[in-house]
């Protein structure tokens, strides 16, 4: 491993921290922990770059997983008063990433599954709970 | 509210965070682990040839049956 940064890694980090960023802070709902999630993400890539078969999925389980583990669970959007955040935390650390991955990051259902290691009929489900979910806050959040 | 709606509502809400520049970082921190790590294993090896030689050694002066 060079100790100077590999020119290739460097393109590949710099085409997709920006969009990762993005996704990681409606899922961890904190900016803080996004940008700490996304860079361990992009340390283990360091390590075996370039040998990874499928860079994004690699990362993308790196960087969402830890979302859905118990311990890591915090309230998100700590204090915020946009409508679109709190309806987000009405939702569940699951549900939340879902329905990021699906409506943000425009991944299929099927892709969703593998980067969360979950089965795609699970996805499914929860996507459909979480869209309801979080209709239903913004029209009463809409509505005080 | 469809569902066509909801990408544009989030893409609004995160597009104003501030850029990051993570290739430097993420790669110096892996150099950083890879060393330390490949600094853990010979430490492992050295202690268990410490530990091979000190058996053999008892083994040898009689100190064990």
């Amino acid at each position: 491993m060079l100790d100077t940064v590999d020119p290739e890694f460097a393109s590949y980090v710099d085409a997709r921290q920006g969009r990762w960023l993005r996704t990681a802070y409606l899922v961890y709902g904190e900016l803080g922990r996004a940008e700490h999630a996304l860079l361990r993400a992009f340390t283990q890539l360091s390590l075996t770059w370039p040998k990874v078969d499928d860079p994004d999925v690699f990362v993308q389980r790196l960087l969402y997983q830890p979302a859905l583990t118990w311990w890591s669970r915090v309230r998100p959007f700590p204090g915020s008063e946009d409508p679109v955040e709190r309806a987000l935390t009405t939702l569940t650390p699951t549900q939340r990433t879902i329905l990021v991955l699906l409506h943000l990051e425009e991944l299929t259902e099927f892709e969703v599954a593998d980067v969360l290691t979950m089965s795609h009929t699970a996805v499914h489900a929860q996507g459909l709970s979480a869209f309801e979910r979080f209709r239903r806050a913004l029209i009463a959040g809409e509505a005080k | 509210m469809r569902r066509e709606d909801i990408g544009p509502m989030l893409s609004q809400v995160s597009d104003e965070l501030p850029e990051v520049d993570l290739a430097d970082r993420a790669w110096t921190t892996g150099v950083i682990l890879k060393r330390r790590r490949r600094r853990t294993a010979l430490v492992g090896v050295l202690l268990a040839l410490g530990v091979a030689l000190a058996v053999l050694a008892a083994f040898a002066y009689g100190w064990l049956p």
